[in-house]
């Protein structure tokens, strides 16, 4: 789509020692957050952290005691222990009461210890806490599906971690990993956009350098897990569009069907990358074999009933219970101060989105993202060559699919957006492209640049550094 | 650009940067803040008879400035009274202002005085008290120390003056130590204003009795009623009866069957050690069961704020900053920073010796 010249695309990005030269600077920027983040101040950490240790004790995400509510209280299952313990308990096959109590007293002694409730201004008043439920009433990380769990529990037997500490710091390494992961995927997709190597790594480069996705380099959290499967769903769906013999092969329909087990088994929040890279590889094959196409839809298909079977066993809230539930949804999800709550988690925010950036800030984000997105929206609109146009218009589509997915969920948080940040930053990649004639690209690339490091400087020495070390509450 | 030098330019880009952020960080921050969200409760119409003050630790010197939460739905004027110790004291600074209008009382207003320079490790107390002896509609915000069971929102009706209010709840988490009511006014001079809690319908024997004695009046606020802590209390069902003065009404809502009923907040949990919060005061009487939701500013020098970020975060800092400064010079070098672009016409084919000369590595 875009054809750097020649001399341009050897000296100024060049080829892979440039790509390492980047994953090399991302690897140290995502220390830094890793550095700077101070212990449970990821979202949610608290409770993805028990739902690990729980498995790195040597306990099956499944298995557990089902709870029961009651008409009267007396009857009701709430009576033996907290709410936030009955849904580990429904979970973990074989866990005790007791076992679970003590995993959130030491946990919730560690947040003490590491002045997480100083930090948080919503947080209640933190003498006499015992359980979780009396910092965020009714919550659990235990409904979610368990891969990320797994994986960090292995890491915990590996690492030998035994204090809660010791396990968050543990998982915060897969974040590192995934954070670098997700900048490949990026280089990756970008590739089969456009030839210019100065724009693969600008798109890299924005995925590296967006504060808010940076800071995700330490966060225990599997959101950071369904971050790369959607990245490469999304890659292996643009893959598709763009090989020129519009073949697809076997080995690409496996991993297709891997990828697709692997997000239901990891986050909601992956499913519009699964639902639109099933539907490229079926549009793909319906072009050609049609007996193919069937057997590969009935396999997507297949996956993803028994994913949504094995979400609603699990009593995943993501899924709607019913239309009227789904309507309340919508309504929630796509109102006015959703979108705003979407936009501000995504610019920056800090403290559990506690605290904000200055609005100033926010507005010039927005400004700039809204320029590139329409230089972005006219390429694809104008383009000339099929490959790359049909991958940009898959990357608009995941955008779209993303913001209905998290409209649906309800509950809006900007790191919902980051399974398709690949698509975004292409977009913004591309975008930049477009807005200015080529001989000044490599100006509008410099100055894109300097404006994010300068974003991320802001956002990490005068935003996250102060709220995190020096506002603190009493 | 030579690629030394292209990689010196940006070192120093990256340099300048950090440099220019980090100026910044030496903004005085508040010495002790009350941070809570939601506000949920508020203290009520300021009265000079028994204004709503607080005791805390300065840990610092140079103490200026008091900030407090105020809801304000009509301007009036506000003076704050700082003393030393306690409240008995004489007054050491004073500072009238006139609070900006924010009826969701989410604004800060700052009562500024002249610094007291050697304020660190004392104990001060301020109280508010309506500059002009008719203001109404301003009130204090109290962040109570305990988390909230059942959490009732401001009611919508008044109920019967002077009745027995009674009412039950199932307490959802240990350590019940207080419940709160919103009433229009409340003057415990005016007869007996007693909480009594049971554990069945029909017992007679209370578990706790809370009682308020007269400096605790309230007007258009939140009353609070605490007790010894029940330790046990958690799926626990209790039983309430309030008793008011004959004039006293309280604002609840409607019942299922049109009735008015009380709304109210349970509060759970203890105390937190080693705050430099020394709790609330009303009129003469301590409360230390609770804060105003204020903030207090002293002049600190930079290298102080400095010193309490190097404190706070350890080593950590000068590691994170040596690593940013890598990774932004690497981008810099790559992308704004980079090589010159060659002279011949861009569409042309570079010369043999161009390109090798381009692939190898520049330094």
């Amino acid at each position: 789509m875009f054809s750097a010249p020649e001399g341009v695309k050897l000296l100024s990005m060049k080829s892979w020692r440039d790509r390492r030269l980047l994953l090399i600077a991302a690897l140290l920027h995502g220390l830094v957050y890793a550095l700077l983040l101070p212990a449970w101040m990821g979202e949610d950490e608290p409770w993805h952290v028990e739902y690990a240790h729980h498995i790195s004790t040597g306990h099956a995400p499944w298995g557990g005691v089902e709870m029961h509510s009651a008409e009267r209280p007396e009857d009701d299952d709430r009576r033996l222990m907290d709410l936030s313990q009955l849904q580990v308990r429904r979970r973990m096959g074989g866990l005790n009461p007791t076992e679970i109590r003590a995993t959130q007293l030491n946990t919730l002694a560690s947040m003490k210890e590491e002045s997480f409730f100083r930090r948080i201004d919503f947080m209640p008043w933190p003498g006499g806490i015992e359980n979780f439920d009396q910092v965020q009433d009714a919550f659990t990380a235990t409904h979610q599906p368990p891969l990320y769990h797994a994986l960090g529990a292995l890491l915990v037997r590996m690492t030998g971690a035994e204090t809660p500490l010791e396990e968050l710091r543990s998982l915060r390494w897969i974040a590192l990993a995934c954070y670098l992961a997700m900048i490949a995927a990026t280089l990756a997709l970008a590739r089969l956009v456009t030839d210019d190597l100065r724009l693969i790594g600008l798109a890299g480069f924005i995925c590296a350098w967006l504060p808010m996705h940076a800071r995700q380099a330490a966060v225990a959290n599997n959101d950071v897990l369904a971050n790369v499967i959607g990245a490469a769903l999304l890659f292996a769906g643009a893959l598709q569009l763009s090989r020129s013999t519009g073949r697809t092969t076997t080995k690409g329909v496996i991993t297709l069907i891997v990828l697709i087990a692997l997000a239901f088994l990891t986050k909601t929040t992956t499913l519009a990358c699964a639902l639109l890279a099933g539907f490229v590889f079926l549009a793909v094959l319906a072009r050609g074999d049609g007996r193919k196409a069937l057997s590969v839809a009935v396999a997507c298909v297949a996956v993803m009933a028994l994913g949504y079977a094995y979400l609603r066993a699990t009593h995943s809230p993501s899924l709607p219970t019913s239309w009227s539930d789904l309507g309340g949804r919508f309504a929630e999800g796509f109102n006015a101060a959703s979108v705003s709550e979407l936009w501000r988690t995504t610019v920056g925010a800090f403290n559990w989105y506690s605290r904000d950036l200055p609005g100033w800030v926010s507005t010039i984000a927005m400004i700039v993202v809204l320029v590139l997105m329409m230089g972005a929206f006219t390429k694809t609109a104008s383009g000339v060559e099929q490959k790359g146009r049909a991958v940009l218009i898959l990357c608009l589509c995941a955008l779209l699919a993303q913001c209905v997915m998290i409209g649906l969920r309800g509950v809006s948080a900007g790191r919902y957006l980051f399974p398709i940040l690949p698509a975004a930053a292409t977009l913004l990649a591309v975008g930049a492209a477009t807005i200015v004639p080529e001989r000044s690209r490599q100006r509008i690339i410099s100055g894109l640049v300097i404006a994010f490091i300068t974003f991320d400087a802001v956002f990490l020495w005068r935003g996250l550094l102060v709220e995190q070390y020096l506002v603190w509450g009493n | 650009m030579r690629p030394l030098t292209a990689w010196s330019f940006s070192a120093l880009t990256a340099l300048v940067i950090l440099a220019f952020c980090l100026v910044g960080l030496t903004d005085p921050r508040p010495m002790v803040e009350v941070r809570t969200l939601p506000l949920i409760t508020h203290f009520g119409d300021l009265t000079s008879l028994s204004p709503p003050g607080q005791a805390f630790r300065c840990e610092q010197d140079g103490l200026h400035r008091i900030d407090v939460r105020l809801v304000c739905s009509q301007e009036t004027r506000v003076t704050l009274h700082l003393r030393p110790d306690s409240q008995t004291a004489e007054v050491l600074r004073e500072a009238t202002i006139s609070p900006e209008l924010d009826p969701s009382g989410h604004a800060w207003s700052s009562f500024e005085f002249e610094p007291i320079k050697d304020s660190a490790g004392n104990i001060f107390h301020f109280s508010l008290v309506p500059a002009d002896e008719s203001a109404t509609n301003i009130s204090p915000w109290v962040r109570f120390h305990g988390q909230t069971g059942v959490n009732d929102p401001w009611g919508d009706r008044f109920l019967e003056a002077g009745a027995a209010h009674r009412g039950d709840f199932l307490s959802v988490h240990a350590h019940f130590q207080s419940m709160a009511f919103p009433v229009e006014s409340l003057s415990p001079a005016e007869g007996a204003t007693k909480l009594t809690i049971f554990d069945s319908p029909t017992s007679t024997e209370p578990l706790r009795v809370a009682t308020l004695k007269p400096p605790e009046e309230v007007h258009a606020g939140w009353t609070f009623f605490s007790f010894e802590p029940l330790s046990e209390s958690r799926w626990r069902r209790y039983y309430f009866e309030l008793q008011v003065p004959e004039r006293c009404r309280l604002i609840g809502t409607t019942g299922e069957n049109g009735e008015g009923i009380p709304v109210y907040k349970t509060f759970h949990g203890g105390e937190v050690p080693d705050s430099p919060l020394l709790g609330m005061t009303r009129g003469a009487m301590q409360q230390l069961d609770r804060d105003l939701v204020f903030r207090a500013w002293c002049e600190e020098p930079p290298n102080a704020v400095f010193a309490r970020l190097l404190e706070r975060t350890g080593d950590k800092l000068w590691f994170a900053a040596i690593l940013w400064c890598l990774a932004t010079a690497i981008c810099l070098r790559l992308f704004v920073f980079v090589d010159p672009q060659p002279k011949v016409a861009l569409k042309s084919t570079p010369s043999a010796d161009e390109t090798a000369s381009a692939s190898a590595p520049a330094d």
